[in-house]
């Protein structure tokens, strides 16, 4: 997902959850800031580079493929962005075991690890309830693709094709031009180069299928690499809503409204007169949805949504020292995230993978 | 909007081997390229030994000419059957491949490419089944020998690929004729 | 790299041969490696089938390179040439993309792929006085296993996380 959904989106969430706006922004913030902090942005600020919860394009095309590397970026990406769905899956057809446990990091709503993720941050601060709204969000967009480097999952071909409004099927041309904009009217889209590695960096996540599982608006059809030749219609619209209507749920539930979530349980009562403006957004077809969703924010709480700032809070941490640093919103924030990583880490450690490294935890 | 994905057993089957359609195709295509240039090599490595056969062949019959005539006539025919060898070799391997590949996109569908994979899966079986004889003083010596290990390997994938390039259209067909 | 380049140097006339024999065990190897890959992970994958031909075709390469040892220096010099200067293109591929995505490290890759480019040129230049041309390719090999020493010096880290 992009900053419409992550900051804008969320902000909204949390305002209808019941956060006050100020809380909402902090959330919002934290939510967007899971897309920005990266290593470079880490050593900028001299904070635990342990706290990377993205890598920029730069830092990936730069970082080995070897054992240590792929760790690194299977941990970062599988903790934030591809929360795996079912750590004990299983396949219909005997496999390797080097497949199976690749396999088992697919993304997917409603597992076991975002219940984990959302109980995390239960009685923690804002930034951590921020943290698992984006995971949370990223598990219905990144649905279908693992964050780990892998032909043999991610990858995609020729059988790409997007369900216009009127229903009608329309070839994907992808193209790997990453200065120009992709092309809505025409269904062009840019995507990672085919790389026949098994381990390349362009064979991450949904590199393959390019921006598309991104927004909102879009439903396509295609055959994932796994799949055995099943297609897969991805419903972008059915799923945002979804995962707009499970944040507000997630919410109510770390703001304390009551003790337990539960994965498939979607607050749509919460949208009552919003559903059709909210649906509205969704659907237009644009490429960044960011002022619509600012708009509908700012509507609910009748004052101005603060734009996405990423020096907002840097000086203050920067200035901070020692163990004040902990109690500033990056410091917050770090935590948050090392926590998730931790957690995420342990689970795939302890599900029989080196794939996101090792865990000295129980 | 409710969009249903069609999962059926047929639908996926033809997925399936259209899919492996287009990868013969594009196989057939890189190994026919390569053993195009695989066997220019041999020929050409092999040129002074093949001149040499020839050279013995044609010193009885001709009329009496000059030895850098008689060299530069030999050469331009081993030449011209080299690139004509060549163009063939390439021009079949390609057509197959991209019929082979257009009828697995569902693009076009013909038989006749279907016809020539079969006769050239005949050639190279049938290349492969000569007796050996016994090596004499104008046997061309062992580059080929040399070269066989690589060459049965290729061979062997190229009948294989061949098989299943026929295997796929056959199935990608009837799939198509049960959906209607 | 860095001992076949030696071996060049040290022996121009034969060291060649051992090379060879070298480059064609190693295409063999990453033929065979295709084909595992195939019937470990890529045969569950849709189109993964172009593993498998992907790997006859290498297997099949290195086979064919194992028998041309004993042929004159020249061809197989062209031929080693060949398979630098492609490799060399490829680098600098590599290195275009590299650059797109702002990497800084795109330069290093850049070098490393016209220095081969540049190799297969100069020896071409050369290819009527071998033992030169021999010379040149060796001091490539050398250059190109120093970068490649270089850059895998970059920064890794072990992290267990509790």
């Amino acid at each position: 997902m992009q900053k419409d959904f992550h900051y804008y989106a969320t902000c909204s969430a949390a305002i209808l959850a019941g956060f006050s706006p100020d809380d909402s922004f902090d959330i919002a913030y934290s939510a967007q800031f899971v897309d920005e902090c990266s290593e470079t942005l880490l050593r900028k600020l001299k904070a635990p580079l342990i706290a990377a919860t993205t890598q920029l394009q730069s830092e990936l095309m730069d970082s080995s493929t070897d054992q240590v590397g792929l760790q690194n970026i299977t941990r970062i990406w599988a903790s934030f962005h591809f929360l795996p769905r079912d750590l004990k899956a299983d396949r219909k057809k005997k496999c390797s075991r080097t497949y199976l446990n690749k396999y088992r990091l697919l993304c997917g709503p409603n597992g076991d690890l975002l219940k984990v993720t959302v109980n995390t941050a239960r009685d923690r601060s804002l930034q951590a309830a921020g943290v698992a709204m984006h995971v949370l969000a990223d598990t219905w967009a990144h649905r279908h693709f693992a964050g780990t480097p892998s032909l043999v999952l991610n990858n995609t071909d020729y059988h790409f094709y997007e369900i216009l409004p009127d229903g009608s099927d329309k070839l994907i041309k992808f193209r790997h031009s990453l200065s120009t904009p992709d092309d809505i009217e025409n269904s062009i889209y840019t995507n990672s180069l085919y790389q026949y590695g098994e381990n390349s960096i362009m064979n991450l996540g949904h590199g393959r299928a390019g921006h598309l599982p991104d927004y909102s608006f879009c439903r396509y059809r295609y055959l994932p690499a796994w799949g055995d030749y099943r297609e897969i219609i991805k419903d972008n619209p059915a799923d945002y809503f979804k995962a707009f209507t499970q944040m507000i749920y997630a919410l109510k539930y770390l703001k304390g409204d009551f003790d337990e979530f539960n994965t498939g349980v979607y607050d749509e009562e919460a949208l009552s007169s919003h559903k059709e403006e909210i649906m509205g957004i969704i659907e237009k077809r644009q490429l960044d949805a960011s002022a619509d969703w600012k708009s509908f924010g700012e509507k609910l709480i009748g004052r101005e949504i603060p734009d996405y700032d990423i020096l907002k809070f840097q000086e203050e941490y920067m200035n901070a020292s020692g163990k004040d640093k902990d109690d500033t919103f990056l410091g917050k924030f770090f935590d948050a995230a090392i926590r998730q990583k931790g957690m995420v880490t342990n689970r795939i450690y302890h599900s029989g993978s080196l794939l996101a490294g090792y865990s000295l935890e129980e | 909007m409710e969009i249903i994905a069609d999962n059926g057993n047929d639908r996926i089957k033809l997925r399936r081997y259209s899919d492996r359609l287009v990868v013969c195709g594009l196989g057939y295509i890189l190994f026919g390229a390569w053993g195009t240039v695989r066997n220019g090599i041999i020929m050409i490595l092999g040129r002074k030994d093949i001149y040499a056969f020839l050279r013995e062949s044609v010193n009885e019959t001709t009329a009496p000419v000059s030895e850098d005539t008689m060299r530069f006539i030999i050469y331009s025919v081993m030449l011209f059957f080299l690139v004509i060898f060549a163009l063939i070799s390439t021009l079949s391997h390609l057509f197959i491949g991209i019929r082979a590949i257009q009828e697995g996109r569902g693009r076009k569908k013909t038989s006749f490419y279907l016809v020539f994979t079969v006769f050239l899966l005949i050639m190279l079986i049938a290349s492969h089944l000569h007796i050996k004889d016994p090596p004499t003083e104008n046997t061309i010596p062992a580059l080929d020998d040399d070269t066989s290990l690589a060459v049965y390997v290729m061979d062997f994938s190229m009948a294989l690929l061949s098989i299943e390039l026929l295997y796929s259209a056959f199935r990608t067909r009837l799939i198509k004729r049960r959906l209607g | 790299m860095f001992i076949l380049g030696v071996f060049f140097i040290i022996d121009p006339e034969d060291g060649y041969e051992n090379v060879v024999f070298i480059l064609s065990l190693w295409l063999v190897m990453a033929g065979i490696y295709s084909i595992y890959f195939f019937f470990t992970m890529a045969r569950h994958m849709v189109g993964g089938m172009r593993s498998l031909v992907a790997g006859i075709f290498i297997l099949d390469l290195g086979l064919f390179t194992i028998t041309l040892s004993d042929v004159p220096r020249i061809y197989l010099l062209l031929y080693l040439l060949s398979i630098n200067t492609f490799s060399g293109l490829v680098e600098l591929l590599s290195a275009v993309d590299a650059m797109r995505l702002k990497s800084p490290h795109f330069r290093l890759k850049l070098a490393q792929g016209l220095f081969n480019i540049f190799l297969g040129l100069a020896c071409l230049l050369f290819l009527r006085h071998p033992n030169t041309a021999v010379y040149i390719y060796s001091l490539g090999l050398l250059i190109n296993a120093v970068l490649r020493i270089m850059s895998s010096f970059r920064k890794t880290a072990m992290i267990y996380i509790q």
